[in-house]
């Protein structure tokens, strides 16, 4: 499994999907926190400082996992859109191993990821907070960065699994889109709030939370929540969508 | 010596039988042809032979065991289907995915590189590969694990005269080392130039197996121009051939040798002025193979 890993760890590496998404996330990330930072106290802003500020300036979960959640489905259904799944199932026929390694590799990059991208928001925020006088950040701080790992890592997990569902790339992006903002944020959340944090957007959302959970799980239940999102996912690919013939 | 076997297959999609009970062996140190017209079922039973398909009845074997059976397969069996490559990932990169998968080190990579003279693009991007350039990547793709069958199908495509050349060259050597080569075609002149044995199928079904030689030398005929191609043609046709009338003076004469052609025209006293036998390139004996296939069924 190892080996399978590191085949998919030096795919990912020598296409140029994974660096668009790290630059890309790096990118959002540097603009949300210094237009964040920046922008503070303007009407219709957070005071510079307060825990609604302090919180925007850290929720790049939204950014992280996005892009994790398209690399994920790359990662599996962009091997069909490529046909590269032919040689790929050719050396390892047993292709339920060949999906547990991508989402090893999904989960591992994602938790790098996520961490990292944290880490620099982190880097750039406080330096600008302290120039600006505000020396202690409102939230906790260890708690938001290791729910924007999880989180990461778990739509990671989840881009996987709906790109081995679909095995189309665009179908699999759309898709997850139209059900996070339409079906979970639009419709099951303001009708269905105890149904919607058990969804995977619902679920996301506990896990970027920096202060009151009052509703919504706990962050150690929403990780467990997607990862169980993406086991089930990923486990209905299995047994339907990798069984049919290659195209 | 791995000997590819195929044991009363049978593939249905729905109500279609892509491959109807086929039973054909390939043989170890020979390049096996395998031939039939679009949708016969070639490219299924490759897929199923490679474990890409499941078959419905029967079993595809590679020195006995299925594909799926074999440890680390790509060291088996090297295979040119229609796989794709990353538009953006290099070609040395590519195979290099391919050498890890297979266990094999990193050298090898090189190797193949070398062997079908991609080198110096090596670095590029296969998404700028010509056809032929990608053919070449194919087959270095299929040699990376350094396998002692390998299946192809039409790894003539896209080739230039001189790139069909250098497969030739390669794939005799190959099998002359006791590889096994599995080809489908449909350039048949190219197959008729390379291939020792060949597999016709038609509908799924085999319709033949066997040397080419064999093939072509069964249907061997006469071709005869005359003053008299009229009568002639009856004549002939009395005596239980099958004529064709190929020009205005020149008929297309089987099933009747050259003497009994010759002994028929001067018994009517027509002027020959051409006479020679004719050995049916595949192509004819393919067809011949087929609507007789199609009589029959």
């Amino acid at each position: 499994m190892i080996r399978l890993v590191r085949i998919e760890l030096f795919k990912l590496r020598t296409t140029p999907a994974l660096f668009v998404a790290l630059g890309l996330a790096f990118l959002l990330t540097v603009t949300s926190v210094l237009t964040t930072i920046f922008l503070a106290g303007q009407p219709g802003t957070a005071p510079l400082g307060s825990v609604e500020n302090v919180s925007h300036v850290l929720a790049i979960g939204v950014v992280t996992s996005f892009s994790m959640l398209i690399l994920g489905i790359m990662l599996s259904a962009g091997e069909d859109r490529h046909r590269t799944s032919l040689s790929t199932y050719l050396a390892e026929p047993r292709r339920g191993r060949v999906l547990v390694a991508k989402l090893l590799t999904a989960g591992l990059v994602g938790t790098v990821g996520g961490a990292v991208v944290f880490g620099l928001d982190l880097a750039i925020a406080v330096p600008l907070y302290a120039a600006k006088g505000v020396h202690h950040l409102p939230v906790d701080v260890m708690t938001l960065w290791t729910g924007t790992t999880l989180l990461t890592a778990c739509f990671g997990l989840l881009g996987v699994a709906l790109g081995a569902l679909t095995r189309n790339t665009v179908a699999a992006i759309i898709g997850a889109l139209v059900w996070a903002a339409v079906i979970e944020l639009a419709v099951l959340q303001p009708l269905f709030p105890s149904l919607a944090k058990w969804l995977p957007t619902g679920a996301a959302v506990s896990l970027t939370v920096a202060t009151d959970h009052s509703g919504m799980l706990s962050p150690a239940a929403a990780a467990l929540v997607l990862v169980g999102w993406a086991a089930a996912v990923a486990l209905v690919a299995s047994r339907i969508t990798l069984r049919r013939e290659l195209r | 010596m791995s000997t590819l076997s195929f044991q009363s297959l049978t593939k249905r999609y729905g109500e279609v039988t892509a491959l109807d009970g086929l039973t054909a062996e390939v043989a170890p140190g020979r390049i096996t042809a395998f031939l039939g017209a679009n949708g016969s079922g070639k490219t299924t039973s490759m897929r199923l032979l490679l474990g890409l398909s499941r078959p419905d009845a029967g079993i595809a074997t590679i020195g006995g065991a299925p594909y799926v059976d074999l440890k680390h397969p790509t060291r088996k069996v090297g295979s040119v289907l229609d796989q794709g490559f990353h538009p953006n990932r290099s070609a040395r990169n590519h195979l290099r995915v391919l050498a890890m998968q297979a266990e094999v080190p990193p050298t090898r990579v090189e190797e193949v590189l070398d062997l079908v003279g991609l080198t110096s693009v090596g670095g590029r991007r296969v998404g700028g590969f010509s056809l032929g350039m990608r053919q070449r990547l194919a087959l270095a793709s299929a040699l990376v694990g350094d396998p002692a069958v390998l299946v192809m199908d039409e790894p003539f495509n896209g080739l230039d005269p001189a790139g069909i050349a250098t497969m030739r060259t390669f794939l005799r050597k190959f099998a002359d080392d006791g590889g096994t080569v599995f080809l489908s075609s449909h350039l048949l002149a190219e197959v008729a130039h390379s291939a020792d044995d060949a597999i016709v199928i038609h509908r799924g079904r085999l319709v033949s197996a066997g040397p080419v030689s064999d093939l072509s030398g069964g249907a061997a005929g006469v071709v005869v121009s005359t003053t008299d191609a009229d009568l002639l043609a009856v004549t002939l046709a009395r005596r239980g051939a099958t004529v064709e009338r190929t020009r205005a003076e020149t008929l297309t004469v089987r099933g009747l040798t050259r003497e009994a052609v010759g002994r028929a025209a001067a018994e009517l006293g027509a002027v020959v002025t051409d006479m020679h036998g004719v050995e049916d390139d595949l192509e004819s004996v393919f067809a011949d193979l087929i609507n007789h296939q199609e009589a029959t069924s």
